[in-house]
């Protein structure tokens, strides 16, 4: 169901759920909790940190040991309401392929239940993204589309409809101002043959091994466990990184950068789409923005020759 | 580059930097054709010195050094690391890099398409065809520009063009810190150091951190078959791997501590940073205070 809703509108009904919900909004690095309505807005940007660090944070306590037990913290359950542009949104397709398929990981479901996703679309590409070739299409529990100076509210879950009873039914006159649709555009089937290739040593050449790309993208979810003092956390951790894959023994499968970039890229384009049905690349182009060396996604996957 | 393509005869290969739009890339050149893709303007912020350290190669290398990137190239050459005989430097005196963070912001608030065209006539024009956008040096330059001592290499086989006069730096940024009271200067500290994501984009970009094994990731420490679970299991663990506040801490100072007399303030480590943590603050303190103490100064 559709809605033509004002901008005052939208930030009227988000402010009316701030009393029994924590609200998290983008701002530069990462997602920040809205503590007056003053906070809220429509124009966000695409945050450094992707959505993921808010239902898998970098560092989480699994549990405490004390003298004589061992405590488990589960986090605590919270009714969340999230903004988020639409490739976020689209991550979470992937990473609740993984954490919430059984066996569940009881962290991960504990934030991630009761959390509304409302997704704000955009106007135009980020710099570096690449979304539009990807398969993202905006999804979420409210997906608010600008048209013409208002919002498009297309609420697709339908326990809110309530909530957008008293606005104006969105007739499919109201153009709305959506770009070019250029989906499912990946060249990604040359990776099939390309395992043994030399363009993983040309393309890696200047790979420096640090956990920008990994650590910054929405669907990468690896992480490490260690015991540090008193508690167990899990931590992130990057394919990227030499001793990611190090054995106990001092034997490294990965030895390589060449290794390990490829092992990125396989990932996401190869195994995950065989396991799940589905890319594990969202294209928000953090990579390609942030990295130190500037090694660009896209030249592999946007190949066209 | 007509330069680069001369200097082949000297060398096998030379370390140079390729045209990109906002950021030039590393790149090898080993054949004429090579030589000539190189480039060496204000897109060429990465320090290609970090590279020699894992460049297999036998012979002598061409390598294109700024003056902060000369700085860290004579350290390295110093401390043992690099054998000068070795390489062939061709050195580039420097007028600032654009941080690519700056142009980023500047082009998405503008408006701009994806591919985008970037020129100097007294401030940086920017276009993607359709719409311009001019900047001023300062506002899209990287910061470690706006103080630059040494834009003009010290050490080289070659200089490409006339020596740059360097900036008087009286180290404004730091000092604007040490005034902060003691209760403002921590909230400072912890505001920026909390965003740490312990990446280590800041440490694998320097070309001063190059030891084997890091205070951070102690997994190295040789293990044979004979090496017991239990001292496996005891394998010093210096910092926690969490990203909190005190460890990020230990993180970023040890770094410091670390680069004492040693950094060259190429500013590398606040380029790789993606949550723009002010790195070279804390490098740039230790700096000032050591040329207060010992009036001493690298190179």
């Amino acid at each position: 169901m559709e809605f033509l809703c004002s901008e005052e509108d939208v930030i009227g009904w988000l402010t009316s759920k701030l009393e029994d919900h924590a609200v998290y909004i983008p701002s530069e690095f990462g997602f920040k909790r809205v503590s007056s309505p003053e906070e809220l807005r429509l124009d966000f940007p695409l945050p450094t940190v992707p959505i993921k660090s808010l239902f898998f944070p970098h560092t989480d306590i699994l549990m405490k040991f004390g003298n004589e037990n061992v405590v488990e913290t589960l986090p605590n359950e919270e009714r969340k309401i999230v903004l988020t542009k639409a490739c976020d949104a689209y991550s979470l397709r992937i990473l609740d392929a993984v954490f919430l398929s059984e066996p569940v990981d009881p962290y991960y479901e504990r934030r991630r239940k009761n959390t509304i996703i409302v997704t704000v679309t955009c106007t135009k590409p980020c710099y570096g993204g690449f979304c539009r070739f990807t398969d993202v299409t905006p999804e979420g529990d409210v997906v608010i589309r600008p048209a013409n100076g208002n919002y498009r509210v297309e609420v697709q879950n339908e326990e809110l409809l309530p909530d957008f009873e008293n606005f104006e039914k969105f007739r499919v006159s109201d153009e709305d101002e959506r770009g070019e649709e250029t989906k499912g555009l990946l060249n990604i089937d040359w990776l099939e043959d390309a395992f043994e290739s030399e363009i993983w040593d040309e393309f890696s050449k200047f790979c420096i091994s640090c956990g920008v790309c990994t650590y910054l993208c929405p669907t990468c979810h690896c992480f490490d466990i260690t015991d540090s003092g008193k508690v167990r956390i899990r931590t992130w951790d990057s394919c990227q990184f030499p001793y990611f894959t190090m054995h106990t023994s001092g034997y490294n499968p990965r030895p390589e950068k060449k290794h390990r970039l490829r092992n990125r890229i396989y990932h996401k384009f190869s195994y995950f789409p065989k396991r799940y049905g589905i890319v594990a690349c969202v294209g928000c182009g953090r990579c390609v923005r942030l990295c130190p060396s500037r090694i660009d996604i896209r030249e592999l996957v946007l190949r066209r020759d | 580059m007509k330069e680069a393509i001369e200097a082949l005869e000297n060398v096998g290969l030379i370390i140079g930097w390729h045209k990109e739009e906002l950021v030039a890339r590393p790149f090898i050149a080993k054949s004429k054709e090579d030589a000539a893709k190189l480039v060496a303007d204000f897109t060429c912020s990465i320090n290609l010195v970090r590279f020699l350290h894992d460049l297999e190669f036998e012979g002598r290398i061409g390598i294109f050094v700024k003056g902060c990137d000369a700085r860290s190239l004579e350290m390295l050459i110093k401390e043992g690391k690099v054998d000068r005989e070795s390489l062939y430097i061709i050195g580039v005196p420097c007028r600032g890099v654009i941080d690519s963070k700056k142009a980023i912001r500047i082009i998405e608030r503008g408006g701009l398409k994806d591919s985008v065209t970037v020129s100097y006539e007294g401030d940086f024009i920017l276009s993607d065809g359709e719409k311009v956008v001019r900047i001023k040096r300062e506002d899209i330059l990287a910061p470690c520009c706006l103080t630059c001592r040494n834009p003009t290499p010290q050490i080289y086989d070659v200089l490409l063009g006339e020596a740059v006069e360097g900036k008087k730096d009286n180290f404004e940024d730091v000092k604007r810190i040490e005034d902060l009271s003691l209760h403002d200067r921590w909230a400072f500290w912890s505001e920026v150091l909390s965003r740490c994501i312990r990446c280590y984009a800041c440490r694998e970009v320097c070309p001063m951190c190059y030891c084997k094994e890091c205070l951070v990731d102690p997994t190295n420490v040789v293990v044979t078959p004979k090496t017991t679970a239990s001292e496996k299991a005891n394998r010093p663990v210096w910092i926690s791997r969490a990203s909190q506040l005190q460890e990020n801490i230990i993180y970023h100072l040890t770094r410091a501590m670390h680069l004492a007399g040693r950094c060259a303030d190429c500013g590398e480590c606040e380029r790789a940073c993606p949550m723009e943590i002010p790195i070279r603050l804390l490098m740039r303190k230790v700096e000032k205070d050591l040329e207060e103490i010992e009036a001493h100064a690298i190179g």
